[in-house]
């Protein structure tokens, strides 16, 4: 019997899902929903595209053959319902789908503001390919635009608009940027590159209300009563996983939608991966959310694979890693680096984030040091190198990559790295080379 | 603005004169090809977009795999632009095949 397959969503989760599990059933049907008609692109990419570096056309790695030759049927609609017990979903236009696997694969969303005046129009977000659009149009006519938040996305705004000449105004709640991942002086390094760009870094400001006229944003207005013309507001405050149709259809949920190391749900025919996807390992006892792309394409890979019957896999998280350029700067951060504030400026989490860089485990110490173009933050156990911020030049961040992924206990590298005015890049340099020599 | 064959792409390469980089490129072709990280890949395409060769350079490093296409001039333009910096080349292991392929799109 050909075992029916429903996929909801279509981002690189389910993407890879499909792969995997047209890699061990080659009979099997495989049915993938997707509500945004642009189907599946690269989401970073937006940013790209914002800043005027790719055309749109050049953000979609798969064409309809592809998806032809992998044997998926793509279904443009939106999921309204899910119904276990029947094994079916229900389409916006009225369609059932039945299922023997379902997974669910349904992103994130950003967390809209909370204040009066968020519904005008000129009040944007970057969610999607539809934002995008949106904010390009908009930026071509805008002369001054405020960008309230923080992690990547905010800053990916900011450059997009500077690309369109468009003036900014960045607000920052507390004192630095992004405060829960970076140290004082990676925030700071951050802040000065926007500023070198022109943008207007407003510290201690929050935003209070949004004005306008005929339901257009004209200004907004921060809690200290300053007020700044500007035709938009675009808000990057932090993402929420989709897991209502989960919720709703009974379905065990946290934050995101809790699966085991399988990524099976709480209803052994449905699984769930992506940003979507609370893992809970139980033998960490730790529900971790990952809003990473490569972290979604692995999740759908193991799902694809248990949910075609493969030999039980389960998914490793692995070290979280992102590069990213923010304000110019190169930035890789891997592992667990915890910046020791506390981010103000997000209410969920960030896009392009994983909640483990937050974490610093007690007992690990925290060296950093500029080294010739770069900058170079290592938070290093006795005997391991527990996570890295590199930015700037980025030849480090390779070797600190395997470094910290493959857990290797570097020995006395550590006590050498903390001594005063060690050379941290020659240092790892140096023991990488050798470590090389010695594998080799 | 996006145009794939910017004058640089094929007259300059980090400075060098087509000629010099020419004879860099047969060099570089004969032992190495590009190599992926492929854990910092969003496939945002901007490589495969550069690509003076219409490879489609995402496509290898979704699979985790080097450029093994014959039609790669090494010109180093996926390198150099990729936004992440996760393309790098690396010296061919001894007699790894490198086979034509074709353009999926
Ligand atoms: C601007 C931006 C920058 C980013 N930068 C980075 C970065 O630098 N590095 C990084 O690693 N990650 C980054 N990310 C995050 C990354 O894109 C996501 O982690 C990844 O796309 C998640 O994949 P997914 O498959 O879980 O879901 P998504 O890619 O979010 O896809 C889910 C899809 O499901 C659809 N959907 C939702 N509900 C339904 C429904 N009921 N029915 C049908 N379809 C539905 C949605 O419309 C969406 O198309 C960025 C994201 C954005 C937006
Ligand atoms: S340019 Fe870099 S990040 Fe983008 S698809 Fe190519 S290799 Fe991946
Ligand atoms: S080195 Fe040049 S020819 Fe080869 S894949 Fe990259 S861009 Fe294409």
């Amino acid at each position: 019997m050909v075992t029916r397959h429903v996929l909801i969503g279509s981002g690189p989760a389910s993407i890879a899902a499909a792969e995997a599990i047209r890699g061990i059933d080659a009979d099997a049907e495989i049915r993938m929903i997707g509500a945004e008609r642009a189907g599946y692109y690269s989401r970073p990419g937006l940013a790209y595209l914002l800043a005027k570096e790719v055309p749109e056309s050049a953000l979609f790695p798969f064409t309809r053959r592809d998806f032809d030759l992998l044997g998926v049927e793509q279904i443009h609609d939106r999921a309204v319902l899910i119904d276990p017990g029947k094994h079916a979903v229900r389409l916006g236009g009225g369609e059932a789908l039945v299922y023997d696997r379902l997974l669910i694969a349904t992103g994130s969303a950003a967390i809209p503001v909370n204040v009066p005046g968020a519904e005008m129009d000129g009040v944007v977000k970057l969610d999607d390919m539809d934002d995008a659009r949106d904010l390009i149009r908009r930026s071509r006519a805008a002369r001054t635009a405020v960008v309230v938040g923080g992690g990547i996305t905010a800053l990916e705004i900011v450059e997009g608009l500077r690309a369109h000449r468009v003036d900014v105004h960045y607000f920052i709640r507390k004192d630095r940027y992004w405060s829960s991942v970076f140290s004082e002086s990676e925030s700071r390094i951050v802040e000065e590159g926007l500023r070198s760009r022109g943008v207007t870094v407003h510290y201690f400001s929050e935003l209070a209300r949004i004005l306008g006229r005929d339901g257009r944003v004209e200004s907004v207005e921060t809690a200290a009563g300053e007020r700044i013309p500007c035709e938009m507001l675009a808000v990057a405050i932090g993402v929420l996983p989709r897991a209502e149709l989960a919720r709703e259809a009974g379905l065990a949920c946290g934050r995101g939608v809790l699966v085991d190391t399988h990524l099976r749900s709480s209803d052994p025919d449905i699984f769930a991966a992506g940003d979507v996807a609370e893992v809970s390992d139980a033998a960490t006892e730790r529900r971790t959310i990952e809003v990473l792309w490569n972290s979604a394409a692995a999740k759908g890979r193991v799902a694809g694979h248990n949910m075609a019957g493969g030999p039980a896999r389960a998914y490793e998280a692995g070290v979280p890693l992102n590069v990213t350029r923010l304000a110019g700067f190169r930035i890789t951060v891997m592992g667990t680096v915890g910046g020791g504030g506390e981010d103000a400026d997000m209410k969920g989490i960030a896009r392009g984030d994983s909640e483990t860089w937050r974490r610093r485990d007690a007992g690990t110490t925290v060296v950093e040091a500029q080294q010739g173009e770069a900058h170079v933050r290592l938070a290093l156990g006795p005997r391991s190198i527990e996570g890295a911020v590199v930015m700037g030049d980025q030849s480090l961040s390779f070797p600190l990559q395997e470094i910290i992924a493959a857990h290797v206990d570097v020995g006395p590298l550590a006590d050498e790295l903390r001594a005063p005015s060690a050379h941290l890049g020659e240092l790892i340099e140096a023991f990488w080379r050798d470590r090389t020599a010695h594998h080799a | 603005m996006f145009s794939r064959f910017a004058g640089e792409c094929w007259g300059y390469l980090n400075g060098m004169t087509l000629f010099a980089s020419d004879r860099a490129r047969h060099t570089t072709l004969a032992t190495a090809w590009v190599m992926p990280e492929p854990s910092r890949c969003v496939q945002c395409g901007v490589c495969s977009f550069h690509c003076p060769m219409e490879i489609d350079v995402r496509r290898h490093v979704w699979r985790g795999e080097p450029v093994k296409d014959a039609r790669c001039l090494t010109c180093g333009e996926c390198v150099k632009r990729c936004p992440r910096g996760l393309l790098r080349f690396e010296p061919i292991p001894f007699a790894a095949p490198v086979l034509p392929q074709r353009r999926v799109r």
